[in-house]
């Protein structure tokens, strides 16, 4: 098979789960689209070496959270030179509403917890198939869901008292 | 517990299934196809600088060779200029504003550093040099057979007495190309017409004056980023081993890629406007080492250090505007475990 024609198919198969968990983890639907653009680059560049197309989601997915990690990094360069600019006089961005109180948990977890709730919860993936995308033992997965919802359950009882 | 992932589900259903990736599959193949083409250049940089090194440690092995001599604490020139960029053209001439009607290359020259870089898309060259008018010896040689033909390469450790000569009085230099069939062309160093105003790319007139020396790398702290400009169509590509590994090598690419996408709009989202790290790996760990990963760069920026050993190391950039620093695990942005092919490794210069 032509190698533009394995990305397309690889695209097709797995490109909005990449883009869903990208947005769990920046919490931006732009920032997800771009994150996930990138991450496809970077598979057809290197296409002729996949041993198996089944691989090509984890690998998409554990590219994916390594440049969300990197994006995060260079948001928190961003927001300590932002905060050394006066406040404008007029808010940048409209305020769009309180949003659901579960999805801003959620976002208040570091990246692997969320991204281990989304293959779980929202994929279904086995213990097995969500520690070989986030490239960890089973029982470190375990751990991480554990953690994860139990901050998500005691942010949400603090915010119910 | 249970609630909890109940709700849990409930939202992510919610939030994540209206979500469709839109079709991005053509500036996605554009940009893949041009990485491929950059990760070749850049494998084709390590293997020939190894090959260099390697004929040099044969050749020095029966006979002695005079020492070059390489000035240990260059003094420059108070207030004079350490860089400078030229075009290298052949024929054309120039429009009614001066400026040249061809571009078909790029000559830098960086006294402080000792290094001189050309981007030249001369098709057919076997060998490239730098002369200095009347006489036979090149004052640089960019490549020469057995190597093959490229079209951006950087040599470092040269004379900074003579890079500072030829920023003094380019107009007495030339680049000389031979072909393979034993044609020559010659081209003048033109100095090079800026197309925006008043912004100077030099590396010491961009810095903020206010800025503190660098902190001297590990054999990395010569290296400097400077904002690219609009022409550039091709990489500016750097070439160091990491240190402290004996393996791998960082590649550093300052330039814009210019990509258009489907519509014929300029994609300023390739690499980012400041170029990007490209970092070969340690092929321990990283079993696709020849290819590494690139990371778009947020601003201009210069290396100031590099720390650690392996691959778990610290690079710390400083910006060029406003001197702050950025510092960068070269681990966790780089190297993804993933499941391809070991390519042949990236072999290293043996002679440092």
């Amino acid at each position: 098979m032509e190698r533009e024609d394995r990305l397309a198919e690889i695209y097709r198969a797995h490109a909005s789960d990449g883009l869903r968990l990208a947005y769990v983890l920046t919490g931006n639907r732009e920032a997800a689209e771009d994150i996930t653009q990138e991450a496809f680059v970077r598979i057809g560049r290197k296409l002729f070496g996949l041993r198996d197309l089944n691989h090509a989601r984890s690998y998409l997915f554990r590219t994916i959270i390594n440049l969300s990690r990197g994006r995060g990094r260079r948001l928190a360069s961003e927001r300590s030179a932002l905060a050394r600019l006066p406040a404008p006089e007029t808010p940048l961005i409209p305020d769009v509403g309180q949003r659901d109180e579960i999805w801003t948990a959620l976002l208040a977890l570091p990246p692997r917890q969320r991204a281990a709730l989304y293959l779980r919860y929202y994929l279904d993936h086995t213990e097995a198939q969500a520690a070989e995308a986030l490239d960890c033992s089973s029982t470190a997965l375990k751990s991480l869901v554990f953690r994860a919802l139990t901050a998500l359950r005691t942010s949400l009882q603090g915010d119910e008292s | 517990m249970k609630d909890v992932e109940r709700a849990l589900k409930a939202a992510l259903t919610a939030e994540l299934d209206p979500l469709k990736m839109p079709d991005r599959l053509a500036p996605i193949r554009r940009r893949a196809r041009r990485q491929r083409l950059l990760m070749a250049m850049a494998g084709g940089i390590c293997f020939v600088a190894a090959v260099v090194s390697l004929s040099l440690a044969a050749t020095s092995f029966g006979e002695r060779t005079p020492d070059k001599v390489v000035d240990p604490a260059p003094t420059l020139t108070e207030g004079a200029s350490n860089f400078g960029r030229f075009h290298i053209m052949f024929g054309g001439g120039f429009d009614s504003e001066g400026r040249p009607l061809e571009k078909t290359g790029i000559v830098e020259i960086n006294a402080r550093i000792g290094s001189a870089c050309f981007t030249a898309q001369i098709l057919g060259s076997a060998s490239a040099h730098l002369h200095r008018q009347g006489e036979d010896d090149p004052v640089v040689t960019f490549f020469e057979p057995p190597q093959p033909y490229r079209s951006t390469t950087c040599v470092k450790r040269q004379s900074v007495e003579a890079m500072r000569q030829i920023l003094d009085d380019p107009r007495i230099y030339f680049i000389e190309f031979h072909s393979s069939n034993g044609d020559t062309l010659v081209s003048d160093l033109e100095p090079f017409v800026y197309e925006e105003d008043g912004d100077e790319p030099e590396p010491e007139n961009s810095q903020n004056p206010e800025c503190p020396e660098g902190i001297e790398g590990r054999g990395l702290g010569d290296i400097e980023f400077y904002p690219p400009k609009p022409y550039f169509e091709e990489f500016n590509l750097w070439r160091t081993e990491i240190p402290n590994t004996g393996r791998g090598c960082l590649i550093i690419a300052a330039g814009q890629q210019a990509s258009y996408t489907s519509d014929g709009e300029d994609d300023p989202t390739t690499y980012g406007p400041n170029g990007a790290l490209f970092i070969f790996g340690d092929y321990r760990r990283d079993p696709d080492g020849i290819t590494g990963a690139e990371v778009p760069l947020p601003r201009p920026v210069r290396i100031i250090g590099f720390r650690g050993a392996g691959l778990r190391a610290l690079l710390r950039l400083q910006s060029l505007e406003d001197c702050s620093t950025i510092a960068y695990d070269v681990w966790s942005i780089t190297f993804v475990e993933d499941p391809f092919e070991s390519p042949p490794p990236c072999p290293i210069d043996p002679g440092r």
